[in-house]
């Protein structure tokens, strides 16, 4: 048998045409991508060149392997049919290139062979998800994916890539029958569709219309939904490294705009996040505000900011260019609603599910800053915790003086007690002030006094964490009160803070190093879980019912910590936990993160209700939680929904209920 | 200090509401300890039917400025005429309710006079000549006097502080009408816009009767309603109660909602969770009737019942019916 090749442009005169309609594509391509970079370069500057080594890890895993991408199994496995079809089909066609116009030998023998093979089923499996692509999209229609006319477009132009690719190879076997065109099993079912004299006429005419669509493939790329091809992995490539809990900040002094109010307002990479975006769809299937029938949707958000940057953009490069100032066009009320920013809980489940790092959170958090600090837009019902946060540090407006009343009658040890504590406990303003809180406070109090543990509070000398300040836009009064608590904290000697409050430990841990407080700081379900571990803590006494744990957005997902509070649930319930329908990195919000604990919920169904419904559904009889707002929150939804046998608490309450002597 | 007092009084609706009769009662007060006549300034349009009012409260004279132009309540309008009326009438001392029309009028007023101002007063003292007034600072974390040295003083009083005498129709004032001089106002008031709700707007009640979701439903709440008027009281609710859709957002008291500082606050099948305590922590007196001997306003209030409001509210009317004859 002679050696397995095969032949190249036998068929075909004039093959170099190919290149011109190559550097024609090239040239669109380029300019395509030119249109869009001059849109990010009218963003500030944001340094993202640090951590090379992390940044290209990150392509190489999420783009190049996609593991983020198949996490959602369905679509995840449908689209890596496609990506790997193209990856390999794009590199089989550089093979041929290689070999057919620079000479080299590389199809030959059984390398040819098993490329032939490899090159078929790859192919298959490309067609396959396609036709995967194109059910779901217009026959299943899930509710995440909008159809847009460019999906028309993409779907049946890669299809007649593929198909067109698949008959040139049946007509070639078909015309010069090689020995082993078994090895093409695709190819070779088609060839015998085919006799020779017609194999030869029609495989022209498949060749130049192959090559030319796929031409017009490549010039399409920048101008269409495929430009994710190039901006998702740049995307991932500039990916924040923060912690992800971490707001960026204000230099109050010197910024002379405080927030996004407009397109260049944005940082370059906020507006390239806009174009990685492949519509996915996944941020809005997770998302607790459109899951409520709120009126927002990340995707839509961003979907909408990228239509408004292409309109503003262009507008503001030609007044750049004309030298003359483009009328101010506000992007709320425009591009986006103000009930749409108002509505995010912050709770993370858009960026923890967006397969190629989109920053939504960051972004609706920049458009509520220029709406509070620049125009005073906010909800109405903000007034009183803004006036509450300004005048005596806690967003009820209780007394500040009151801040330590609920310690009254306890052995609660303040700073005078023990001024140097292992542990200085930030108890937070729900555990200062709120009833439901303080029995929290009370519970976690009883247990580090039972573990004999050297800590201490700060008294009135504690003011809110900023959380609520910060997240509802109004960074100014965040940053007077993390000043202050900074300051508090740096004239007591301790080891490490401690807190009940999910909010407060991510305010504290990754958000006061931006003001030069660096404190080490752990949650008090991490404290427990420790204590429990190392004996000195002793469970007596079991949750009777079925119990489950509701994760807070600002431990799991902001933190990973999932194991901890289970970890201590489960010695209570000899190891039994149940997990409602959504938990872990995919669990649903309490509805009161982002400061919407003090707004008003009129949109929709309440968040909380939702919840509550999932652990109702479980047949949870004890409902363990880990944040005051979330313990807030499904109480009430409990008593709103009136659902009879639930219990909602803290852990640190179950716990203290239980300690063995 | 023997300079006159006028008081700028406030109608709405062909009404003086009861913070400008508290203002007109300190007034008499004020000059039966140091002298001057209480003077009371009705501005409005078509607002004859109030000239006899003050005098019930003590006024010794009645200003009416009864214009068309004062129709609207634009204050760049009635600054100029309570600066005409203070002017004319040898004015040394001007109260005003604390409410949010006397906020808007009198830093106006005090700018056109030169006049010292003290807003938001606790109370007001005259002591060695001197005008002393006691106001909260610092969002209330301090109570401050203040003394004012100007000529003429400026004071605004928080509703509900300073106690209303009691009407006396015996007594009678001289009443004067008021020419309204030309001024182009700076701004007009476009439109009033009623956010519907209660009569009585909560925040100025005396009385709140509020229902949370222990209510059960919306027709309970007529229970309250009849409870609230035998009271003079209004209807208030919680943010649940609200959610519900047993009551409309205005009637809402709480952190989204009103902040309210009645003397008598009641409180029917409402736990009294922080997000209401933020709203009516500030009343006086608080009672709550509940169920659950957990709920957190059971800790707190000035008077607790234990018991299922069904119950209780019947009861509760049938007595105040009985003292009220």
């Amino acid at each position: 048998m002679p050696v397995p090749t095969r032949e190249i442009y036998w068929n075909i005169t004039g093959h170099n045409l190919v290149y011109a309609a190559f550097a024609a594509a090239v040239i669109v391509f380029v300019w395509g991508f030119y249109r869009r970079f001059r849109l990010y370069r009218l963003g500030q500057f944001e340094d993202r060149s640090d951590q090379i080594g992390k940044r290209i890890w990150s392509v190489i895993k999420n783009g190049v392997a996609q593991i983020s991408v198949i996490r959602d199994k369905f679509p995840g496995s449908m689209h890596l049919a496609i990506y790997s079809g193209m990856v390999i089909l794009t590199i089989g066609t550089f093979l041929v290139l290689l070999q057919a116009d620079f000479s080299l030998k590389i199809l030959f023998g059984r390398f040819y062979l098993w490329y032939s093979l490899i090159l078929d089923i790859f192919g298959a499996l490309f067609i396959l998800g396609i036709l995967i692509a194109l059910f779901r999209r217009y026959i299943l229609r899930p509710d995440h994916l909008n159809i847009i006319l460019d999906d028309a477009v993409i779907l049946p132009l890669l299809l007649i890539i593929a198909i067109t690719g698949f008959l040139l190879e049946g007509t070639r076997i078909a015309a010069t029958s090689p020995q082993w065109a078994n090895w093409s099993p695709i190819g070779y079912m088609i060839a015998g569709w085919f006799t020779p004299e017609q194999a030869v006429s029609t495989h022209r005419v498949l060749w130049w219309t192959h090559m030319l669509i796929s031409m017009i493939g490549i010039a399409y790329v920048p101008y269409s939904k495929l430009f994710h091809v190039l901006m998702s992995p740049m995307n991932m490539y500039f990916k924040s490294l923060k912690p992800r809990g971490e707001l960026s900040t204000i230099d109050i002094e010197t910024a002379e705009t405080f927030g996004v109010a407009d397109i260049p307002d944005f940082t370059w990479k906020q507006l390239l996040d806009l174009d990685a975006c492949t519509h996915c769809g996944r941020c809005q299937k997770q998302c607790p505000a459109y899951n409520s029938e709120k009126p927002l949707s990340p995707k839509k958000v961003i979907l909408d900011l990228n239509d408004h940057m292409t309109v503003r953009g262009a507008e503001l490069i030609k007044a750049k260019k004309t030298k003359t100032e483009a009328e101010p066009k506000p992007i709320v009320g425009t591009a986006v609603a103000e009930d749409e920013i108002w509505a995010c809980t912050t709770c993370m489940a858009c960026q923890e599910h967006c397969p190629v790092n989109i920053e939504h959170v960051q972004k609706i958090i920049d458009l509520r800053r220029a709406l509070v600090l620049m125009d005073s837009k906010f909800p109405q019902e903000l007034n009183t915790a803004f006036k509450g946060l300004e005048t005596n540090a806690n967003p009820w407006n209780m007394g500040a003086a009151l801040r330590a009343e609920w310690i009254e009658g306890l052995n609660v040890p303040t700073v005078t007690d023990n001024p140097e504590p292992d542990y200085l406990w930030f108890v937070g303003c729900a555990g200062s002030y709120d009833d439901s809180a303080k029995a929290t406070s009370e519970a976690f109090a009883k247990i580090l006094n039972k573990a004999g543990i050297s800590y201490a509070v700060l008294g009135v000398d504690e003011q809110c964490c900023g959380d609520p300040a910060r997240r509802s836009g109004n960074e100014y009064v965040f940053q007077m009160l993390a000043e202050t608590n900074i300051e508090a904290f740096k004239s007591v000697k301790f080891k490490k803070l401690i807190t009940a409050c999910p909010h407060c430990f991510n305010t504290i841990r990754n958000e006061y190093p931006q003001f030069d407080g660096r404190f080490e700081i752990m949650h008090h379900t991490e404290l427990i879980d420790e204590l429990i571990r190392s004996g000195k803590l002793k469970i007596d006494g079991k949750i009777s019912e079925t119990a489950a744990y509701h994760d807070s957005c600002y431990l799991g997902r902001y933190h990973g910590i999932y194991n901890a509070p289970r970890n201590i649930m489960k010695q209570m319930t000899n190891g039994n936990l149940r997990e409602l329908k959504r938990n872990h990195s995919s669990s649903f919000c309490c509805g009161g993160g982002g400061s919407r604990f003090f707004m008003e919920e009129n949109i929709g169904t309440r968040i909380n209700h939702l919840r509550i419904q999932e652990a109702a559904d479980a047949k949870v009889g004890t409902l363990g939680v880990a944040c005051p707002f979330c313990l807030t929150m499904l109480s009430d939804a409990v008593k709103e929904k009136e659902i009879e046998n639930i219990e909602v608490k803290d852990i640190a309450q179950l716990v203290a209920a239980r300690l063995a002597e | 200090m023997s300079g006159n007092i006028l008081v700028v009084t406030e109608q709405i609706n062909g009404e003086l509401r009861k913070p400008s009769l508290e203002a007109i009662s300190e007034a008499r007060r004020i000059a039966d300890k140091s002298g001057g006549q209480a003077i009371a300034l009705i501005m409005g349009s078509g607002i004859d039917k109030l000239s006899s009012i003050p005098a019930q409260y003590g006024a010794d004279k009645v200003l009416m400025a009864d214009d068309e132009k004062l129709g609207t309540g634009n204050t760049d309008v009635s600054a100029a005429v309570v600066k005409t009326a203070a002017e004319s009438n040898g004015v040394e001392i001007i109260l005003m309710p604390a409410t949010t029309q006397g906020r808007d009028l009198a830093p106006k007023v005090a700018v056109q006079l030169d006049a010292g101002l003290a807003e938001d007063c606790l109370d007001l003292q005259i002591e060695g000549g001197q005008f002393k007034a006691v106001r909260p600072m610092y969002a209330g974390k301090v109570i401050a006097t203040v003394v004012i040295l100007s000529d003429i003083k400026i004071a605004t009083l928080r509703p509900n502080l300073f106690e209303a005498s009691e009407p006396d129709s015996s007594r009678s004032a001289s009443v004067e009408s008021l020419s309204v001089p030309d001024v182009s106002p700076k701004s007009t008031l476009k439109e009033f816009k009623s956010a519907g709700g209660t009569k009585m707007d909560l925040t100025e009640a005396d009385i709140i009767v509020t229902g949370g979701r222990g209510m059960k439903n919306p027709e309970n709440f007529g229970q309250l309603e009849e409870l609230a008027d035998l009271l003079g009281g209004v209807v208030g609710s919680t943010r649940a109660a609200v959610d519900a859709g047993f009551r409309p957002h205005s009637d809402q008291v709480g952190q989204t909602g009103k902040t309210v500082t009645p003397n008598l606050y009641m409180m029917f099948g409402a736990s009294g969770a922080i997000q209401h305590w933020a709203g009516m922590s500030g009343a006086k007196c608080i009672v709550a009737v509940n169920k659950d001997p957990e709920a957190p306003i059971m800790g707190k209030a000035d008077y607790s019942i234990l018991g299922d409001l069904f119950e209780v509210v019947p009861v509760l009317t049938a007595e105040i019916k009985k003292i009220k004859g």
